[in-house]
């Protein structure tokens, strides 16, 4: 078979710089390959030297769409490590700003990078023009979830409240009131998505592999818990350099992960596949509805994952806010006085497990960092999932090949922003 | 009536100033309709190599060669360029680096390993170092009213003004009460204002996240942190937090 080569400028509706090579000898994959090219961004020398109060604000910086999952992750860290113990109502506080910021991502990679592909239009502008109702559903979606956000820290990106320790400023009972009833719209508007969602055709490709998510303890939640693994024991964070192991890769700027030596796939719907029996009761007569069958190992399903736990983060808000209802929460300032020592602490990202780690000396100044983004940790699966599924696309043409693919990765909700970025395409047949 | 021509470009970044200005909600499609966005990098196809633009925002620090070049090429075809976003306007996070530019390639050595090649710059540079910019929109993130506005105001044909003022005015405008009072060391009077102070009013001490203010007082700020305890060397870390470590006075 002739060798036709040819570059597509990139892949776009990704959040970042990457490109992908695939070489075809007939219909074997020869390469299928992803590489990193955004600028170094060097994070984890940047928090090097720095105050342990100053180090989820650097962080936070990581991705701006992942913003709150950072700032929280990293707090979270650096607590761990210089032996601070957050109160219950900071615990709350947080999950309820995941909650939100993972409803206010879903949205943005669902309507804004995703449904394009299965409204058949070229980008969300033209959504914007054609589907107006789409579009403001969207809308909505972003400006009540953003609004929480702001609502109990500070800002819609970057939050600022959030501290090491407590948070500023606390919701009061009549904000409680106020965010319940945003949740509840929030619910109202998610439970269409979800219905939107479904409504669209995925392409038939299934591909099992490893899943791994953040396992609460006994709800379907991103604050903590051990690492979870669908069909397996799982692992404590704590040793999660044991199982996962970074690879520097020559043709990259990030590093991609393996789980024990395998490509694995994090995000909604290893979340869903690994705690899906614990759905709030909306959420899972939803799956019911669309008969949605769990385990699911179809890539495509991560879109519909994330408009079922939209619903469901609505139900689990709500639970928490309940318990502050005719109390609001109680104001706590606190000096934090740092003791050295090293902290590890993992979250699950609206794209998946997020891990943070650190190390301080005694006057609390950091001396190392190692931050794992969920994207490096499923680049490894989507060039698994490419080897598996070329031979089938092969027989189409270019075109199509490169759309198909491009919805293949778009599906992770990759944040190559994250994990350093954007994607040119190169075709060997 | 032929619609302006913008385009949207990204650097070094975390990209949250283009979500920011997606907060501009509802107005989004007022604005989307009366402006051709004919490039987008994020959310449509590839790049137009032969388009000129009426206004190019660009967000993010430049920090490797190719940053350089698109910046300069995209002068080239802008009337009006906006520099989006502290890193763009400042380096911002991404200059946090830059005091250990010395140590760049041992740095870059303990992420990346000794094999791969050092190809970024050592330090992160604002978009001004390269190329002349028309404004500078600062905020880390940006805030998408004064997006709106400064888009507003250049299709009306006025030239958009940046405050000149401190948070502290923002915060007086709000009815924030200061956090001084408090005993907290705020940021605010040395930092430039035109967020309308959310972290003031959630009683958290400004960062300086939207740069330093032109003419500020850095003395007395000096002598203020002095007073709050904060040694030297983290008063720098504080002050040139979003300028790569370099002070505005
Ligand atoms: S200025 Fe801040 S919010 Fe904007 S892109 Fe830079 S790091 Fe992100
Ligand atoms: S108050 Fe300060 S840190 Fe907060 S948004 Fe304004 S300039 Fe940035």
């Amino acid at each position: 078979m002739s060798h036709k080569s040819y570059a597509l400028s990139c892949m776009t509706k990704v959040e970042g710089h990457a490109k992908l090579e695939v070489e075809m000898d007939g219909n074997k994959v020869k390469k299928a390959e992803i590489a990193v090219f955004e600028p170094s961004r060097y994070f984890e020398h940047m928090v090097r030297g720095k105050p342990f109060d100053m180090v989820p604000t650097i962080s936070q910086r990581i991705c701006g769409i992942c913003s709150v999952i950072h700032t929280v992750t990293s707090i979270k860290a650096v607590e761990n490590a210089i032996g601070v113990k957050a109160s219950q109502e900071t615990h709350d506080l947080r999950r309820l700003l995941l909650h939100a910021s993972n409803i206010h991502s879903h949205t943005a990679h669902l309507f804004f990078f995703a449904a394009p592909d299965y409204l058949g239009v070229g980008d969300v502008m033209e959504i914007a023009r054609k589907n107006r109702d789409k579009m403001e559903l969207a809308i909505r979606l972003q400006k009540i979830s953003s609004g929480i956000v702001r609502k109990i820290g500070g800002r819609p990106l970057h939050p600022v409240n959030c501290r090491v320790g407590y948070f500023n400023s606390v919701p009061d009972k009549s904000m409680v009131t106020e965010l319940m009833s945003d949740f509840r719209d929030l619910k109202k508007l998610s439970t269409e998505a979800a219905e939107l969602f479904f409504s669209f055709r995925y392409p038939d490709f299934e591909n099992p592999t490893n899943y791994l998510s953040v396992k609460e303890k006994n709800s379907y939640d991103l604050y903590e818990g051990d690492i979870g693994v669908l069909g397996e024991k799982g692992f404590k964070v704590k040793d999660y350099q044991k199982h996962l192991e970074e690879e520097t890769i020559y043709r990259s700027t990030a590093k991609y992960a393996r789980y024990d030596g395998k490509p694995y796939m994090t995000g909604a719907l290893a979340r869903l596949n690994i705690m899906g029996d614990r759905l709030s009761k909306s959420a899972r007569s939803i799956v019911r509805k669309h008969k949605l069958k769990l385990p699911n190992f179809s890539t495509f399903t991560n879109n519909i994952s994330q408009a079922v736990e939209m619903v469901h983060f609505c139900d689990r808000a709500l639970e928490v806010l309940s318990k502050y209802e005719k109390t609001g929460f109680r104001e706590e300032k606190r000096k934090i006085k740092p003791r050295g020592g090293e902290g590890i602490a993992a979250c699950e990202a609206p794209r998946g497990t997020l891990i943070h780690h650190y190390k301080f000396d005694s006057k609390g100044i950091c001396t190392y960092a190692n931050i794992m983004t969920p994207t490096c940790q499923n680049v490894r699966n989507m060039e698994s999932d490419m080897q598996k599924w070329m031979p089938e696309l092969i027989k189409k043409n270019d075109e199509k090949v490169k759309h198909s693919l491009e919805m293949l990765i778009r599906a992770y909700d990759p944040c190559f922003s994250c994990s350093t970025h954007f994607l040119n395409f190169n075709l060997k047949r | 009536m032929v619609k302006p021509k913008v385009a949207f470009f990204g650097m070094t970044s975390c990209k949250g100033c283009y979500f920011q200005l997606l907060l501009a909600n509802e107005k989004l499609p007022a604005i989307f309709g009366s402006i051709d966005i004919v490039d987008f990098w994020m959310l449509n196809e590839k790049p137009k190599d032969d388009d000129m633009y009426d206004i190019a925002f660009i967000d993010g620090a430049v920090s490797n060669h190719e940053n350089a070049e698109l910046v300069r090429n995209v002068r080239e075809r802008s009337k009006y360029v906006i520099a989006f976003g502290t890193c763009a306007c400042h380096g911002g996070i991404p200059a946090v680096r830059n005091p250990d530019e010395r140590k760049h390639s041992a740095y870059h050595k303990l992420v990346y390993g000794k094999d791969i090649k050092v190809k970024s710059y050592p330090h992160a540079d604002p978009v001004s170092r390269h190329i002349h910019v028309d404004y500078e929109m600062t905020g880390c993130p940006i805030n998408e009213r004064e997006a709106v506005e400064v888009i507003r105001d250049l299709l009306l044909g006025k030239k958009p003004v940046a405050p000149d003022y401190p948070v502290c005015v923002d915060c007086k405008k709000a009815g924030v009460s200061c956090l001084f009072k408090e005993g907290t060391l705020c940021m605010g009077p040395v930092t430039r204002a035109g967020c309308n102070a959310p972290c003031p009013a959630s009683r958290t001490a400004c960062d300086g996240c939207r740069g330093p203010l032109p003419d500020a007082n850095w003395n007395e700020m000096e002598k203020l942190m002095k007073e709050h305890g904060i040694e030297k060397k983290t008063m720098n870390m504080m002050l040139g937090k979003y300028t790569g470590g370099k002070m505005a006075k």
